[in-house]
């Protein structure tokens, strides 16, 4: 109990002075994620939309195959983009292992599958009335896209937060493509979970504060959005 | 623009919901596609205005007299010159003035432009003042007029309406009728699915019945519903107060008589018949009304549904009687069932034909 209570003061006293390397892993922890979720939502939309907006043998399947990705083990997708990135795989000439941009692609592929799905759900919550008014109205794709975006904005942005959040509490696969490596692929999930297990409690549990209110901040803001969507 | 559909038909699913389906449109005026549900009306309306595919035959558009038919292929400029209403219509989310400017957005209108005709047809269609309210928000029967600006302001030539006027209260679908009537004026096409055959009377120029997919009855809404075969019209559409009888001499006029009750009607024939009566035209009251209609039977109320804006009231005068009146009516009047109340309407208003 008393080590838990002097480290979290020696945690406070850490956050209190801006200590450098707390904020550096912060940094690039934010950094990653959201460059990640970025990627993530881009491929995400127009998926989405090509998925839902046209009629194809195999659509149900398609869908279906989306959903299931969303339940495949974070730590077999970075299995797999290791094996990828690897010196011996067939991308080792990219030379991204143990760097943030190998974290950035291994988080991206973690968020695809479930924005994917949560643009999907909410593409087809709106029904194929709108799309039609639009067409009738004389939209052009171009307009329709946009149109359709419009409509379904606030779930689109909450797509983008559970993905956001989902990528920045990810250990194991960052761990496992980033290496953890101190002021190079160090984010705050990985040196939590080493700095336990050196002991140095102060400094996970700082971080996991920083973590904890990152999370909270993200939940108060998906909320807020979705409320605004139920509207 | 004109419209030929020669020989369509279309399958879903391998059931056919519409088989050798020839038409022209052609004349500004209002054409009406008639038929119970199911019959295929919606899909229909949905191939002509080009958001479905037609399964087999040809469908080919004529844009101005100098040009060739147009073939499916080249459908953004045909598209244009179209509109479809669904009921209920859907609003996109935002203002009311959004709404209504979306068709001029997507074809580039300036702001200002947009601005001013957006006001210009709210005003006509009595919704001076609704451009910032939030769309979604508005009752059925605003929704469903916001959905006709919208449509009315890209100035289409051909406007398609899907049931315009199902579950809208009365003085919402008053001012889409007459709307529609204006349009017909000033030389635009207007198409509508329906099976309200009052305002197919009221206001169609043309019929097409359609029934399991056929289009069995076509012609001018005159020929159509006033010399065609009435009990059919009643059998596949539900017409209301619609009665077997006999039509008998009186001293200064006619009545028809069905039982024990009669009423009076203003026709030539004589002997058994058909009588139908529009509930729009019958009044309700509390007390024996002293008017210049003919009819007041006295009756008690059986049942009241509510639909829309109105109630639709079944008085028992012997026969079961239609009565369509507004909300604000039935409850100002303290109306309930069991009250006692007076149907009164005009011998005029009775539609009478010889039965087959």
């Amino acid at each position: 109990m008393f080590n838990l209570i002097q480290s979290m003061k020696q945690a406070l006293g850490l956050l209190a002075k801006f200590d450098s390397e707390i904020w550096q892993i912060v940094l690039l922890s934010l950094r990653v994620s959201l460059a990640s979720s970025l990627i993530a939502i881009c491929l995400a939309v127009p998926l989405s939309f090509a998925i839902t907006q046209n009629e194809f043998k195999g659509k149900r399947a398609v869908i279906g195959a989306v959903n299931s990705l969303i339940a495949v083990p974070a730590v077999v997708i970075g299995l797999v983009c290791y094996l990828l990135l690897s010196r011996s795989g067939p991308l080792g000439f990219w030379h991204l292992l143990y760097s943030p941009g190998a974290m950035i692609v291994a988080q991206s592929l973690l968020a695809l599958p479930l924005m994917t799905g949560l643009c999907i759900s909410a593409l087809q919550s709106l029904g194929h009335r709108v799309r039609e008014t639009m067409i009738t109205l004389g939209a052009g794709r171009r307009h329709m896209m946009l149109g359709i975006m419009r409509e379904v904005r606030f779930a689109l942005v909450a797509a983008f937060i559970t993905g956001f959040s989902r990528v920045l509490g990810e250990t194991g696969m960052t761990m496992m493509v980033g290496g953890n490596i101190k002021g190079e692929t160090r984010v705050m999930t990985t040196a939590i979970a080493l700095e336990t297990i050196k002991g140095n409690f102060e400094l996970g549990i700082a971080l996991g504060i920083v973590l904890l209110a990152v999370a909270v901040g993200i939940n108060v803001i998906l909320q807020l959005v979705q409320g605004r969507a139920g509207r | 623009m004109k419209i030929v559909a020669r020989n369509i038909s279309k399958s879903f699913d391998g059931k056919t919901v519409l088989e050798d389906i020839t038409l022209t449109i052609e004349k500004p005026g209002v054409y009406a596609l008639v038929g119970p549900n199911g019959s295929g009306k919606t899909t229909l309306m949905r191939m002509l205005a080009l958001l479905e595919r037609i399964g087999s035959g040809t469908l080919k558009y004529k844009v101005r007299d100098t040009e060739g038919y147009a073939s499916l292929n080249t459908t953004s400029g045909i598209r244009r010159r179209m509109a479809l209403i669904h009921n209920p219509a859907v609003m996109f989310s935002g203002s009311v003035g959004y709404n209504i400017g979306y068709g001029l957005r997507v074809r580039g209108v300036s702001r200002t432009a947009r601005t001013k005709k957006v006001s210009r047809v709210l005003e006509h269609l009595s919704l001076g003042g609704f451009e910032n309210r939030e769309a979604k928000t508005l009752s059925a029967g605003e929704i469903q007029r916001v959905a006709l600006a919208r449509a009315l302001v890209i100035e289409p030539e051909l406007i398609f309406l899907d049931e315009p006027t199902a579950n809208l209260d009365p003085i919402s679908a008053k001012l889409i009728e007459q709307t529609i009537l204006e349009l017909a004026r000033r030389g635009k096409k207007v198409v509508l699915a329906t099976h309200n055959l009052w305002q197919v009377e009221r206001i169609a120029d043309w019929v097409w019945f359609l029934n399991d997919g056929v289009i069995s009855i076509s012609g001018t809404a005159q020929d159509v519903l006033h010399k065609g075969d009435q009990a059919f019209w009643g059998k596949f559409l539900g017409r209301d107060n619609m009665f077997a009888g006999e039509i008998v001499d009186l001293e200064n006029g006619k009545s028809f008589k069905a039982g024990n009750v009669s009423f009076e009607v203003a026709t030539d024939i004589t002997g058994p018949a058909m009588a139908s009566l529009n509930p729009n035209e019958i009044i309700l009251s509390a007390q024996k009304l002293v008017s210049s209609a003919r009819n007041v039977m006295e009756g008690m109320i059986t049942e009241a549904v509510s639909e829309g804006g109105l109630y639709k009231v079944t008085v028992d005068v012997g026969l079961p009687l239609a009565v369509a009146i507004t909300k604000a009516s039935w409850d100002e009047m303290g109306l309930q069932k069991g009250s006692k109340v007076y149907a009164v309407f005009k011998a005029s208003s009775v539609r009478v034909w010889r039965e087959e």
